[in-house]
């Protein structure tokens, strides 16, 4: 078993609860309440910078010259995220100056936190980041109304250009170790995808310091 | 008054004409430089620019939000930009950028470039030299442009509107790092005047040039 697969494995029983989490549900059911969307932009433009901080972060202490341009292929999509959610909050009037709430903060530390242990735990955090992204949005693409507000926002992070970079990630993440994941990269893998759901139940429930 | 970056600049000015006279860059100019010569800068300038990309990496993982998008574009630009040009003059050049070895001259800098990028303002002040140099030599070559079309087609990138607007906010940032007390004078200065000698002694290249000595 590859690396990646066997870091999803590992984490394989919080996985339902990444695609029937509500706050995916309601998007893909087109009834996501309007405060929980302001919150949503709002709380991921914010994660966002910080995620491309990380990204960056991870750039930088890649082992390889090669590993280097796989991660840094990252921060393009993250900019044209950055974009889109900005576009959008224009567009709705949601304002993105608001102090991000204590899981956002937490997630984010986290992430910048990790890269103090090392390339290895801090690749296998970027690809769970990216692997339950692409797998949350794409499940619910086919079902989204396309003149929904958010339907920017989900047509980007389950497109193409995610879906080939995070194949490019996957390769990386068996390289990076061969031998199966380290318990390092366990860790890390779960905890991303469990930050995941409480940021996104952070936003549902409007999380407040 | 004049800014930080205005300081430096004029600082600067004597080490940007100390380049234009070395045997590599008046080469260039005349367009008669030995092709092996620059096929050995081309090498080196290959490998200093991957650790450069790592370096607006390592910064960005640290910058204001203010700067963050732009430490963003310059890692992207400098990848898909400036590595694409040495990519295409490698053939005609015979280089081999994947199998060369850093010399004495791209070591120190690299080092000194990723080492300055743990503290945010210094690494700043660090890469001024390199941007607003390379800049300011391609707008000097460009008066003039070599006869050799290869060598033209490398003056010509460093000439362009677009590396100068890159080169221009490399040093706004530089400015507004001061600003917002991320960097004091007398560290930019130091940085800078590393950074500026660093990048003299990088046309200089492994092989040809030092064998001769």
């Amino acid at each position: 078993m590859s690396t990646a697969r066997a870091l999803i494995a590992s984490s394989a029983s919080l996985w339902p609860r990444v695609t029937s989490h509500p706050f995916l549900r309601n998007i893909a059911d087109g009834d996501l309440d309007d405060a929980v969307f302001r919150r949503w932009v709002a709380a991921d433009h914010a994660f966002n910078v910080e995620y491309e901080r990380f990204t960056a972060g991870l750039m930088s202490i890649a082992p390889t010259q090669h590993a280097a341009e796989v991660v840094g292929n990252h921060l393009a999509p993250n900019r044209v995220n950055l974009e889109v959610l900005a576009r959008t909050a224009r567009r709705h009037k949601v304002d993105l100056d608001v102090e991000p709430g204590p899981t956002t903060i937490g997630f984010s530390s986290y992430l910048r936190a990790l890269l103090t242990t090392g390339y290895e735990p801090s690749v296998a955090a970027l690809y769970s980041a990216e692997k339950v992204y692409f797998d949350a949005w794409s499940a619910i693409e086919p079902k989204t109304n396309h003149s929904a507000p958010y339907w920017p926002l989900v047509e980007n992070f389950s497109s193409e250009r995610t879906a080939d970079a995070l194949a490019a990630l996957t390769l990386l993440v068996n390289n990076a170790a061969p031998d199966g994941p380290s318990a390092a990269m366990r860790t890390a893998f779960s905890r991303v995808v469990r930050f995941e759901l409480l940021f996104w139940t952070a936003i549902y429930v409007g999380e407040t310091w | 008054m004049a800014s930080l970056s205005d300081r430096l600049v004029e600082r600067g000015l004597p080490g940007v004409w100390a380049q234009l006279a070395h045997p590599t860059v008046a080469g260039i100019a005349r367009g008669d430089l030995d092709p092996e010569i620059f096929r050995s800068w081309l090498e080196q300038d290959y490998l200093f620019l991957l650790d450069y990309v790592r370096v607006f990496s390592r910064l960005a993982s640290h910058a204001p939000d203010q700067h963050l998008g732009d430490l963003v574009d310059l890692a992207y630009a400098t990848w898909h930009d400036e590595l694409e040009l040495h990519r295409g003059l490698a053939a005609e050049f015979g280089a081999d950028l994947l199998g060369a070895i850093k010399g004495e001259p791209c070591i120190a800098y690299t080092e000194f470039l990723l080492a300055a990028a743990g503290d945010y303002g210094r690494g700043l002040a660090g890469l001024l030299p390199c941007m607003w140099g390379y800049s300011t030599l391609g707008q000097l070559l460009a008066e003039r442009p070599p006869p050799d079309p290869r060598y033209a087609r490398w003056v010509a990138t460093y000439a362009d509107p677009g590396f100068t607007a890159l080169a221009r906010r490399c040093a706004q940032m530089v400015d507004e790092a001061h600003e917002w007390t991320l960097l004091d004078e007398p560290t930019a200065i130091a940085a800078f005047d590393e950074a500026m000698r660093l990048e003299l002694a990088f046309w200089t290249v492994p092989g040809p040039m030092t064998e001769a000595e």
